[in-house]
């Protein structure tokens, strides 16, 4: 089962991400609302999610800067990066993200990216 | 207050606030689209309510492309120069079509596309394959038939070589009569009733005009009509 950490500044938008992946099968890990919680969230875990599902502008600590921060720690951690920024894209993929969907799209379109991210990482494993 | 007008003076902060202002809207936009998503994935909808929610979905899409459209083109006027590079017509139409067709799947347009392989014209982020979605996007909302037949052609507007046209035909456009862009940017009061529903075309306008064409639109006396959107061709060296 692909397990997830919902990281975006938006009570609803989690609730919703959480109800609909868990629906469709996925573990949702946790949740964070900032930056800086979904790093400690992200070092306090034993077990890393597959994939962090990682929104932009938030307080605190911007997706991005959490985004190179998670991949300092584990530079194989898989990042879907979801903004209605279309222009921080670029800054997104620089600092680790491995897809780049912008808000506000269907759940499909981020189950699609989802299942290929974890493809990839199994491939790579063997 | 004295009864004058008086002025906001938005000028260099508007980018930044239109900038802000579509964030929240996309977000609140993606809140919506999720919730629909859930509702019709968690529980049994009649086809009646699967209708709905289709229909519900496409609305929330037409609006993230105009809110997009609009902050793209605040966005540009804080910009020295537009930044220009060479594009197919043939290809962006194609573009256009592609998200036409998702955006609103449940109206069933049937499209007749007669493109121009050989035209190149001058773009900008995108803009010629979203001046033609917009208008695109408007011309079905304003066909009130079941399922709209457009057609699409390329064509080369006078001899002066230098432009290429879109043209967008559909007999059954529900138009006002005599309708003209630039009288009813410019007039207010009563004519500006007329503006209702156009927010696609007038947001066409602004893009093709800020890449140097324009934009006409081809009123009949009863129902039916065309837009024609001219683009800078590519001048070849």
């Amino acid at each position: 089962m692909t397990s997830v950490l919902i990281v975006d500044d938006e009570l609803f938008i989690v609730e919703l991400y959480r109800d609909i992946l868990q629906l469709r099968g996925y573990k949702v890990m946790g949740t964070a609302f900032d930056g800086e919680e979904a790093i400690r969230r992200y070092s306090d875990s034993f077990e890393k999610p597959d994939v962090v599902i990682m929104d932009h502008r938030m307080p605190v600590m911007n997706g991005v800067e959490a985004t190179r921060e998670i991949m300092r720690l584990n530079p194989n951690q898989k990042v879907i990066f979801v903004s209605a920024d279309v222009l921080v894209e670029k800054e997104a993929r620089e600092a680790g993200a491995t897809e780049f969907l912008p808000k506000p799209f269907r759940m499909d379109d981020l189950i699609e990216r989802m299942q290929k991210v974890s493809t990839v990482s199994v491939m790579k494993a063997f | 207050m004295n009864g004058e007008k008086q002025s906001l003076g938005l000028g260099e902060e508007l980018p930044a606030y239109m900038d802000l202002l579509s964030h929240d809207i996309l977000n609140l936009n993606q809140t919506v689209l999720s919730s629909i998503e859930f509702m019709t994935s968690s529980s049994s909808l009649d086809d009646r309510a699967m209708e709905h929610a289709e229909r519900a979905t496409s609305q929330i899409r037409i609006s993230t492309l105009l809110v997009e459209s609009i902050n793209k083109l605040c966005l540009l006027q804080k910009e020295d120069d537009l930044r220009t590079t060479t594009v197919v017509l043939a290809d962006e139409v194609a573009k256009a079509i592609h998200a036409l067709n998702d955006i609103l799947p449940h109206r069933g347009v049937r499209l007749t596309v007669e493109s121009s392989p050989e035209a190149v014209v001058m773009d900008s982020k995108d803009m010629v394959s979203q001046s033609i979605l917009n208008a695109l996007i408007n011309m079905v909302q304003l066909d009130p038939s079941e399922s709209p037949e457009i057609t699409i052609k390329t064509e080369r507007p006078g001899t002066d070589g230098l432009t290429w046209r879109v043209r967008l035909e559909d007999s059954n456009l529900a138009l006002s009569k005599n309708l003209d862009l630039d009288t009813i940017v410019s007039e207010s009061g009563e004519s500006r009733s007329k503006t209702v529903r156009l927010a696609g075309i007038l947001l066409s306008k602004m893009m093709v005009e800020t890449l140097g064409g324009e934009i006409e639109i081809d009123c009949c006396n009863e129902r039916g009509g065309a837009f024609l959107m001219t683009y800078r061709g590519a001048v070849s060296t």
